[in-house]
Parts: structure tokens; C-alpha cells; sequence
């Protein structure tokens, strides 16, 4: 989850079809993509729903929450906004009565890499899992192999293999 | 065509019978080869309350929108369970709403960058009003009280009352110290605010900088800095903005005491993101509305001795405009009566990495053996003593020569008396020209060294020194293809920055 084109669909489209495009077309609704990853004892098989971003100005995400395993919570590394907007959508969900893992990722960290234009300094450290970039590729799977070692160190019925 | 799409499902999440023409039980009988999320449909939870309004699929390479929604229906007595979903194809009416969507999206997300500049722009315009009130005002009082010993003195002189003179001066003195020292508050913030910073090759030792201010701080002996900033680390910035940095802390320390001993422990850590430097010590603390405040221009925090040397409300603000200058961040925080903690954080990548920065600066040195002989053109003798100084500080061997303004300047160069000699004068290939000199100053030598410089066979680069503002320098001089610009003064830093670009 996330605001608008933070790179939501991004971050998937590279995780599980190693692509990128820059063409930004904002999804309407929620799309559905599989993941398997290998962890160094286990699988873990990811079922990722991309929720637009759209949907978080109108609070209709609450109800794909439940159920949910892990909460990624995606912001634009670039967009102080972008980033005060996940941390409201936190505090929403720990109001609920469901508590998935917040795993939170800021994305498009290329773009101020080795720059000094942006201030990304907002970010409060101490919260963010990890920065990564659709676009080049880089820590997207990390980010997904770190939280599926979280989800598989979490979870009740592990089936090892 | 029919739009809407029933599938009938078993328990295992096969697909029995359904009219959707994109189902092909050769290729897939799963329900969760169409629809991923199915892919454990025997353990979804919830599977006869399962809505979804709009879900976006991609089947066999095509895109679709449905709205989905099943419902069980009971297939025998022994309560065996066949669940039915129906698709509702809406993929026409979205694909539309999806470029309206993203066209609105993209304007929301430009908006966003735009509040963003006008916030700075605002604080900006807050910035100059308030600059020209504080200073009419800061400035008016000490001239009065000036004014007024000026007529004490006088009635002294004509009572005769020597002593009482040498008392008043002394006063006098103190405000007048007061002025001195705005004034160089107000031309250090000045250069920040208005100095771009330049892919600067500055290292400093940030542990060694912190002790060295502790040790020229007005009223040291008050001071016990617990400085834990590690011995060896480098970091890419600017001696002097620094200095201003944890100059304007510490001495808020000691303005802002508690007893008579003042404590500043400096830390600092490196995390993942940007470093952080924490300062904390031991005084009074501060107010929330101070801490809102702090680092306005002008602003003068509320609980200060009232015997210390009066506050301007400019240091601060200049250690924010610094930092931001570095795209880092500033905050304080602290409670009333317990102390006082500064946290600056700065990006990471101002880390110098030593082995790669030391063979940079051999390479830097070898480099700037390529300058012979050097012109300094200044009016000032001092000037051009220390500029050399500075030169000779980095053991560059080169020739020095000196004129005192842009016209002698021209003369030296066009070989003219007395500069007719080519082995005593000979043609520089560098030139460090002052801005402002009586006769010809440094912007007309510029233009009209501009007009003659191809005529000479060797590539004479120009560095311009100033201590006006640079942008105004850049703008007049744009067309006389200057190389380089310093602010004034000159020090070793700067010329290392100067030498590595040229
Ligand atoms: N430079 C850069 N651009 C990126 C990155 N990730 C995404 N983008 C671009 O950002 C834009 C938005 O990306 P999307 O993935 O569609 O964003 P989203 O979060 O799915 O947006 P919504 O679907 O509207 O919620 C696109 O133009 C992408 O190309 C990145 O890591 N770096
Ligand atoms: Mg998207």
C-alpha cells in the first residue's frame, strides 16, 4: 500500500517479471501476483495484491487488510507526503483489530542517490525497512527475502524443507 | 456479447463448468491459474464472503476489470459445498477510467512537488520581512546608547571629569563590540545563504574542528566538552560553515547555563541513512515555544542570563541554513530546567572515504604543477602577501607576480613599461583578479581581457575573488569567460577546491 505512484506496481512488476517501464499508467483496483522465494531452510510462497493507490484517500483498503499476512508499506523517497501518508496508514491499522507485520519500504531511492537535490532525510531511519529502486532493480528482492524471513520466523505452521 | 462470467467451483478449487470464452481446461482447471489469489482456495478464509470491486487480471496476456463475488451452494446431503464466483466483466468502462485516473493522479502528485517549493517560498518571504525588522531594530540600540555616552563624554570633557571619560569609553565600547559583532553574524550568514555549494573536495576532521572551537570560545574556561566524535572520521564539508555550526551551539550552551560549569557532550553516529550528530548539555533547557522558534530568524530564546552579551537571534538560523545547505537536518529538543540536545543529521555520502580521497589529493597536487607563473591583481599588498601564502601553504612551486588593479594588469600583460621585460614579467597562466579596485576593477580587466585573449599562446585562466555576493559577480562578468569564483577570503580549502577543478 501506499499512495499514488510511489511505485507500488513497480516494485512487483520487477519482483516477479524483472521488468520496469517507465510509463506511468496508476492502477484503478487491486491486482493479484505470486512469488515464490527460497530462504535458506524454506519457501515461501508470496501472494501480493497491489492496491491502488487511490484507494488510500478513500479508506477502502481496510478491508484487504484483513487477512493479510505482512502490510508493505510503500513511499516515494522524493515525496515528504508520500511518507506522511503511510505513517497515518500505521496508526490506522494498528486501530484495528488486526495486527499484520509493517514492513515499509521507500522506493525510487535512484533518484537521489549520490544527488544532493532531494532531502530525503525526512525519512525517520529507525522505521524504514528498506530503500530500494523499481527502476534499477536495486534491494527489491531483498526487501521481499527480508520479509519473507520475518513472515517464515512468524509463522505457526512452517513446513520446513 | 456476454459480459458477465460464472464459474463454477469445487472444494479443491477446480473449475467445473463455467461460460467464460478465456477458460481452457487443457492449459488450466484451476481457478487460481485465473485468479492468483485462489491459489490456496481450499484454506481461504472467508471464501463465501469474498468481494472484490474492482480487480485488475491479466489472463493470457490480456487485461481485464471484473467485479467478483462468490456464494457456496450446498451440492449433496452430506453438506459438501461447491462455490459459485461470478465475474463481472467491466474491463471497457475501467480501461478509460484507468488514463482518466492516471492523468489525475500525475497533476496530484506535480501539486504535491509545487505545495512543497511554495512552503519554501513562503518561509523565504517570512525571512526577509523579519530580517529587515531585526536589524533596524538590533542596530538602533546600541547606536542610541552610543549616542548617548557621545553626549556623557562631552559633559565630562567640559566638567573636566577624566576618569568618568575613561569609564564611558569603555561602555561605548562594549556596544560598539556589539555592532562588530552582528555585523560579522550577519556576513557569515550572508555567505551561506547566498554561497551554491560546489561539488566541494573540503575534508575536515569533524572531532578535531569541535576541539579546536572549544578552545578559542569566548569564556572557555566555563566549558567541559565531552567530545566523542571519532578520531578518524572525514567528512566532505566546509571548515568555516562548520565552525559556525558548533561555534553558535556551543556558545548557546554557555548563554543558556544552569551553574557555572557548562557541559556539552558531542556525539556522533553513523546509521544506515545520514549521520547524526547529537550535542547535549547541562543549562536551563528550553521552552516549547523556543524550541518551535529556534531556529527563526531573529528570534531570541526566553531564558538567557540576563548579564551575558546580549542575543541577536542569527546564529541559529544560520546553523539551519548551513546544515540545509548540506541537504541536512536540524532539530532541538530538551525540557525546562534539563538541558539541551541539538541533533543534526547529515546525508552519508558526506563521509570521505580516506585511502580513495588520498590518492585523489596526490593526484590533485600533481595536477596543479602545471601552473607557472601566477598574477595576483589586487589592490591590497596584505591581500596578495596571503593569497601567496596560501599558495606556498600547499608547496606549489610556482612564480608569483602581483599589480594592484586591472589596468597595471593590463599593462603587464600587453608587455607595456614597465613590464616591457618578458623574463621578469613573463605571461602568466593564471590569474586571481579581485572584484572591486580603484582605477580598473576586476569586472571591466575581465571584459576587456575577454576581447584580447586569444592573442595569447598559452591558456590564462581567470579566478575571480570577491567578497560581494557571487551571484551578481556571475551575471556581470557571465560573457568574459571567467574560470573559476571565490569567495573572499582566499583559504586553503577553497584553493584545493579551485586546483582540483582546474
Ligand atoms: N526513477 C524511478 N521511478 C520509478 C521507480 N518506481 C516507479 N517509478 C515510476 O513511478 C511511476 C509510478 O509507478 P507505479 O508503480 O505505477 O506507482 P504505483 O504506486 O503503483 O501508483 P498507483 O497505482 O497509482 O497507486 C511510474 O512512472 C514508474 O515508472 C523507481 O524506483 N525509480
Ligand atoms: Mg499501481
Amino acid at each position: 500500500m501506499g499512495s499514488v505512484g510511489v511505485g507500488k506496481t513497480s516494485l512487483v512488476e520487477r519482483l516477479v517479471y524483472q521488468r520496469f517501464s517507465p510509463e506511468y499508467l496508476s492502477s484503478i483496483g487491486v491486482r493479484v501476483d505470486k512469488k515464490s522465494l527460497e530462504l535458506d531452510d524454506c519457501k515461501v510462497n508470496l501472494l501480493i495484491w497491489d492496491i491502488a493507490g487511490e484507494f488510500m484517500t478513500h479508506k477502502v483498503y481496510q478491508k484487504y487488510l484483513r487477512g493479510a499476512a505482512a502490510v508493505v508499506c510503500v513511499f516515494d523517497v522524493t515525496r515528504e507526503q508520500s511518507f506522511l501518508a503511510i505513517k497515518s496508514l500505521i496508526s490506522e491499522i494498528s486501530n484495528e483489530q488486526i495486527n499484520p507485520i509493517i514492513y515499509i519500504i521507500g522506493n525510487k531511492i535512484d533518484l537521489v542517490k549520490n544527488k544532493a537535490e532531494f532531502n530525503y532525510l525526512f525519512l525517520d531511519e529507525s522505521n524504514v525497512d528498506m530503500l530500494t529502486s523499481a527502476k534499477d532493480g536495486e534491494k527489491v528482492e531483498e526487501a521481499f527475502q527480508f520479509l519473507s524471513k520475518i513472515l517464515a520466523s512468524n509463522s505457526p505452521n512452517l513446513r520446513r524443507v | 456479447m456476454k459480459k458477465n462470467y460464472e464459474f463454477l467451483i469445487n472444494q479443491d478449487g477446480k473449475i467445473l463448468k463455467t461460460d467464460a470464452p478465456f477458460f481452457d481446461a487443457s492449459i488450466n482447471e484451476n481457478v487460481a491459474f485465473y485468479f492468483p489469489m485462489f491459489i490456496d482456495f481450499n484454506v481461504t478464509l472467508d471464501i463465501e464472503n469474498f468481494e472484490m470491486d474492482i480487480y485488475e487480471a491479466s489472463i493470457n496476456g490480456e487485461k481485464y476489470f471484473f467485479k467478483l463475488k462468490i456464494h457456496s451452494i450446498n451440492r449433496n446431503a452430506k453438506n459438501v459445498y461447491d462455490f459459485v464466483l461470478e465475474a463481472e466483466d467491466l474491463t471497457e468502462e475501467y480501461i478509460d477510467k484507468q488514463k482518466h485516473q492516471t492523468a489525475y493522479n500525475k497533476i496530484s502528485i506535480k501539486n504535491e512537488y509545487l505545495r512543497e517549493t511554495n512552503v519554501k517560498l513562503d518561509s523565504q518571504i517570512d525571512y526577509l520581512r523579519t530580517f529587515a525588522f531585526v536589524l533596524s531594530h538590533d542596530f538602533r540600540e546600541p547606536l542610541a546608547v552610543i549616542k548617548s555616552f557621545h553626549d556623557l563624554v562631552d559633559n565630562a570633557l567640559s566638567e573636566k571629569r577624566y576618569d568618568d571619560i575613561t569609564e564611558l569609553n569603555q561602555l561605548a565600547k562594549k556596544q560598539i563590540d556589539l555592532l562588530d559583532q552582528m555585523v560579522s553574524s550577519l556576513l557569515k550568514l550572508q555567505q551561506v545563504t547566498s554561497e551554491i555549494l560546489s561539488n566541494s573536495d573540503s575534508q575536515l576532521n569533524l572531532s578535531h574542528l569541535l576541539d579546536k572551537i572549544a578552545k578559542d570560545i569566548y569564556e572557555s574556561e566555563k566549558l567541559q566538552l565531552h567530545n566523542q566524535v571519532a578520531d578518524d572520521l572525514i567528512l566532505n564539508i566546509d571548515e568555516t560553515h562548520f565552525y559556525v555550526v558548533f561555534q553558535n551551539i556551543i556558545s548557546n550552551a554557555i548563554k543558556y547555563r544552569k551553574g557555572d560549569l557548562v557541559d556539552v557532550e558531542i556525539v556522533c553516529k553513523q546509521k544506515d541513512h545520514f549521520i547524526e550528530i547529537v550535542c547535549k548539555d547541562n543549562g536551563v533547557g528550553i521552552t516549547d515555544e523556543d524550541k518551535r522558534k529556534a531556529f527563526q530568524f531573529g528570534h531570541k530564546g526566553s531564558m538567557h542570563n540576563q548579564d551575558e552579551i546580549a542575543s541577536y537571534g542569527i546564529g541559529l538560523f544560520t546553523v539551519k541554513n548551513i546544515i540545509e545547505l548540506y541537504k541536512g537536518q536540524i532539530g532541538i529538543e530538551g525540557n525546562k530546567d534539563e538541558g539541551t540536545i541539538v541533533t543534526i543529521r547529515l546525508p552519508n555520502n558526506l563521509i570521505v572515504d580516506q585511502m580513495a580521497s588520498e590518492i585523489k589529493e596526490n593526484q590533485q597536487f600533481m595536477d596543479a604543477k602545471s601552473f607557472q607563473n601566477i598574477l595576483f591583481v589586487d589592490d591590497s599588498e596584505t591581500t596578495n602577501f596571503i593569497n601567496k601564502s596560501i599558495f606556498e601553504s600547499l608547496s606549489l612551486h610556482c612564480q608569483f607576480y602581483s599589480v594592484k588593479n586591472g589596468a597595471e594588469a593590463m599593462k603587464y600583460l600587453l608587455g607595456a613599461k614597465p613590464y616591457n621585460d618578458q623574463n621578469l614579467y613573463p605571461i602568466p597562466d593564471l590569474i586571481f583578479l579581485d572584484s572591486s579596485m580603484p582605477v580598473m576593477d576586476g569586472v571591466s580587466f575581465a571584459e576587456a581581457f575577454s576581447k584580447i585573449r586569444d592573442r595569447f599562446n598559452i591558456n590564462i585562466k581567470i579566478a575571480m575573488l570577491s567578497s560581494m555576493p557571487m551571484q551578481k559577480l556571475k551575471m556581470d562578468t557571465k560573457d568574459f569567460g571567467i574560470d573559476h569564483y571565490i569567495q573572499k577570503p582566499l583559504s586553503k580549502e577553497k584553493l584545493k577546491q579551485f586546483l582540483q577543478f582546474n
